[in-house]
């Protein structure tokens, strides 16, 4: 028994050894990568100083052309959306950009199962982005409230770059990316893929019913809070099915009480259906999303929020 | 609680170091701890599920100790095993029985339906019935002396590295060990526990459930992709579910055997068999071992005429399938199985000797054969997996595949390349390239190093689900 207990220590320190060498040697080699993902995610994360900041899901990312925004409004702008996160990466996100910068207005692309209904994925792959950052205000909590637990596990260098090592090298290493963006728009430039589409399908179906995230909803709400002194707009960019608008329902009186706008283009004519626009039922491709940026422009022009 | 969860992962030392303090001349001190141990383990998925295991510990005991006395022990056993199963059929069966009894009635023009049941299925349901009623049966054909110790037969049921996914243990082979004398510690046989216990979570994390990430985004969403994609989604779901419930087993055994226990062996390279009938000598052998015992055999076996083994054989296959879940896919899906065989059988394809050629072409004529049952058992109806089917046949679809490029393809490709090499060595090569096992303090330490760095680093850790366990 001894002789295993024995062997066991050494072998778990070596592992441990291996573990905060590989914790250090990963950490700073993606705190150095300024392409792809990585890039844009260090980017977003201790550079981003932009006038107008848009956050969101992939509809976000691939939807609001920045620079589009940026020559027409005469401000500054920057894409911050992620594809597969919602509303905890982005708040996590926002906490980080405040500590050094007050945006002139935030845009916020509104996808309720990333935002507000049930679905744990997400939320998982959100906290991806901000493992290096785990130490910062507020950002903790956001591990501890996902799993009690994760903070600790966040210790191993090893869990901390589970999976994105490989990418990491390959950017680092070898300088290939899988794309930044331009000011972190990343346009999906391909057609409509017609096997995509369900047929009779109506995102958020009302009579199906809604499952709430109370977690998630606790975080839009911080989001709401923390940006009570910036001008913010929740957006629903179009969708080629449309939507049941009836999902907005419990968000409605939210961005009221906070005074925030709500802009739905989920069930505009002008693009449900219209082939030419989209590349699946819920994203744009590169000519809708340059359609959709120009409509939001005006918009914004007509609130005239910018000035006030 | 599954192997590859973190709360194990802290529990387990600590079991195992509370387990060896107790001195090894109180056999029964220690098969105390390791019931109350597998009873706080169970209470943790639903504590009124406890009951459940309880009462059928209890049937089976009291059947065993009275069977043999009885004045008519056919009635008493039929009788007992119904008992036994009632809880599996109501809680597992009901709603499967209620909808094919509503549809049948329905077809006819009578309307009649009762209410379906909304209750989670208690875990590992299927294994420890299985496990008793085979214990049962063991004492009515008098294989097996009936347990007098309610705390050593209890154990056996509720042993927690088995109770979840299996191996179902037969009773001659746990409870001689339960009862005798162990010795304190057996340094190699835990040594070896630990190098299943991490191979297995290989399989798990870095293997089965990398790939799952591919199947579970394509098939149930199948519409939206091309048939190339299904059928490699379909391939996929073959390595992923041999991954996934034998790096399972293999972890239940590892932890057996670092208590000191030797468990059932469940997997032996399935995917190398070269006939449908040697894929079930490799295949969830425990089960197989239990079908072929209690079902199989009792029906007459293959010492009756030809059809009459045939039918036997198609019976225990369409058995297996009920079990494995209350859904048409899995009947078919056993179905498919007991047909392969009975041509087999009627062949002679599987006495049949083939040089290295022609056993390469079988064993991949009968992988593609298991895959192909497999897009049954993986599907929610009969009608998605003919779809799924339909659309891999289908010529008018691109023939193009959706490849999740990074980080998925490159790890999904480094865990099936090691996963078939080791099978490979396994089977073709026992006496080289030994890693885990060499004799070089050094190689064998470089290698579980990296086994754990794999399983940190390129592992899915957020997985908490192991497929078998539905069962």
């Amino acid at each position: 028994m001894k002789k295993f207990i024995y062997r066991t220590a050494i072998f778990l320190t070596i592992l441990i050894v291996v573990d905060i060498i590989w914790g250090l040697a990963f950490d700073k080699i993606e705190s150095r990568i300024e392409i792809g993902g990585t890039g844009r995610n260090n980017y977003i994360c201790n550079q981003v100083s932009d006038d107008i900041l848009i956050f969101g899901s992939s509809r976000a990312e691939s939807h609001y052309n920045a620079q589009m925004m940026m020559d027409s409004l005469g401000l500054s702008c920057y894409n911050c959306g992620e594809s597969g996160c919602g509303i905890v990466l982005n708040y996590g996100r926002l906490l980080l950009l405040l500590e050094r910068q007050t945006p002139k207005l935030v845009i916020y692309e509104l996808t309720p199962e990333y935002d507000y209904l049930k679905g744990e994925k997400d939320i998982h792959k959100g906290l991806t982005f901000l493992k290096n950052y785990r130490n910062k205000d507020g950002i903790n909590s956001l591990f501890q409230d996902f799993d009690r637990i994760e903070p600790y596990k966040l210790t191993s260098g090893l869990y901390r770059h589970n999976s994105s090592f490989f990418k990491n090298i390959i950017s680092y290493f070898f300088n290939l990316s899988f794309g930044s963006g331009i000011r972190g728009f990343r346009p999906i430039d391909q057609p409509l893929d017609t096997m995509k589409i369900k047929k009779d399908y109506i995102p958020y179906d009302s009579n199906e019913g809604y499952d709430y995230d109370s977690m998630k909803l606790k975080y839009f709400r911080n989001f709401l809070a923390k940006t009570q002194d910036i001008k913010t707009i929740i957006v629903v960019s179009p969708m080629w099915y449309g939507q049941d608008d009836a999902v907005l329902d419990s968000i409605k009186p939210l961005c009221n009480q906070e005074g925030v706008f709500l802009l739905n283009y989920a069930n505009s004519p002008k693009y449900n259906h219209k082939d030419q626009f989209f590349v699946n039922g819920t994203h744009l491709n590169a000519t809708g999303a340059d359609e959709f940026t120009r409509d939001l422009i005006k918009d914004i022009e007509g609130l005239n929020i910018l000035h006030k | 609680m599954f192997f590859n969860s973190i709360k194990f992962i802290i529990l387990f030392p600590l079991i195992f170091l509370l387990y060896y303090v107790i001195p090894a001349r109180y056999t029964k001190v220690r098969n105390l701890f390791l019931l109350s141990v597998s009873y706080l383990l169970y209470i943790q998925w639903k504590p009124v599920y406890t009951l459940i295991l309880l009462a059928v510990t209890v049937i089976t005991y009291y059947s065993a100790l009275k069977v043999n006395d009885s004045r008519h022990p056919k009635r008493f056993i039929t009788l007992s095993v119904i008992f036994t199963l009632l809880p599996l059929l109501f809680f597992k069966y009901f709603n499967f029985i209620n909808d094919s009894i509503t549809t049948l009635l329905s077809a006819v023009g009578l309307k009649f339906g009762l209410p379906g049941l909304n209750w989670a299925i208690p875990v590992g349901i299927s294994f420890f019935t299985f496990q008793s009623l085979g214990y049962l049966w063991d004492v009515y054909y008098k294989r097996q002396e009936p347990e007098t110790d309610f705390l050593t037969y209890a154990l056996f049921i509720s042993f927690f590295p088995s109770i979840l996914s299996g191996p179902i243990n037969k009773a001659s082979l746990v409870i001689p060990q339960l009862k005798r004398l162990r010795p304190y510690f057996d340094y190699s046989k835990a040594v070896e526990g630990l190098k299943m216990l991490l191979w297995g979570m290989f399989m798990k994390v870095v293997v089965a459930d990398r790939l799952a990430l591919y199947v579970d985004l394509v098939l149930p969403d199948y519409d939206n992709y091309t048939g190339l994609s299904c059928l490699t989604a379909s391939i996929l779901y073959t390595i992923q579910i041999y991954a996934d419930f034998a790096g399972y087993s293999l972890m239940a055994i590892g932890v057996g055997k670092m208590l000191g226990f030797e468990l059932t062996e469940n997997f032996r390279r399935p995917y190398f068999a070269t006939s449908i009938t040697d894929f079930w000598h490799r295949w969830h052998i425990s089960l197989s071992t239990w079908l072929k015992d209690y079902i199989y055999i009792p029906l007459g076996g293959s010492r009756c005429s030809k059809s009459r083994n045939y039918w036997n054989i198609f019976v225990t296959f369409a058995v297996s399938g009920i079990w494995h879940g209350a859904n048409w896919t899995f009947i078919v899906w056993g179905c498919i199985h007991g047909i392969c065989q009975i041509f087999e059988r009627m062949s002679g394809l599987q006495k049949c000797n083939s040089g290295l050629f022609g056993k390469t072409v079988r064993i991949i004529i009968t992988f593609m054969l298991v895959n192909f049952a497999w897009i049954f058992f993986r599907m929610p109806t009969l009608a998605d997996a003919c779809n799924v089917i339909g659309r891999i046949f289908d010529p008018s679809l691109p023939m193009t595949v959706y490849i999740d490029l990074i980080p998925n393809l490159p790890f999904s490709i480094i865990g099936i390349v090691l996963l078939f090499a080791k099978d490979l060595r396994d089977e073709f090569f026992p006496n080289r390239f030994k890693l885990l096992d060499s004799k070089r303090l050094l190689i064998r330490w470089a290698t579980y190093l990296l086994l754990m760095i794999m399983i940190l680093s390129m592992g899915v850790l957020s997985s908490d689900q192991f497929i078998y366990a539905n069962f």
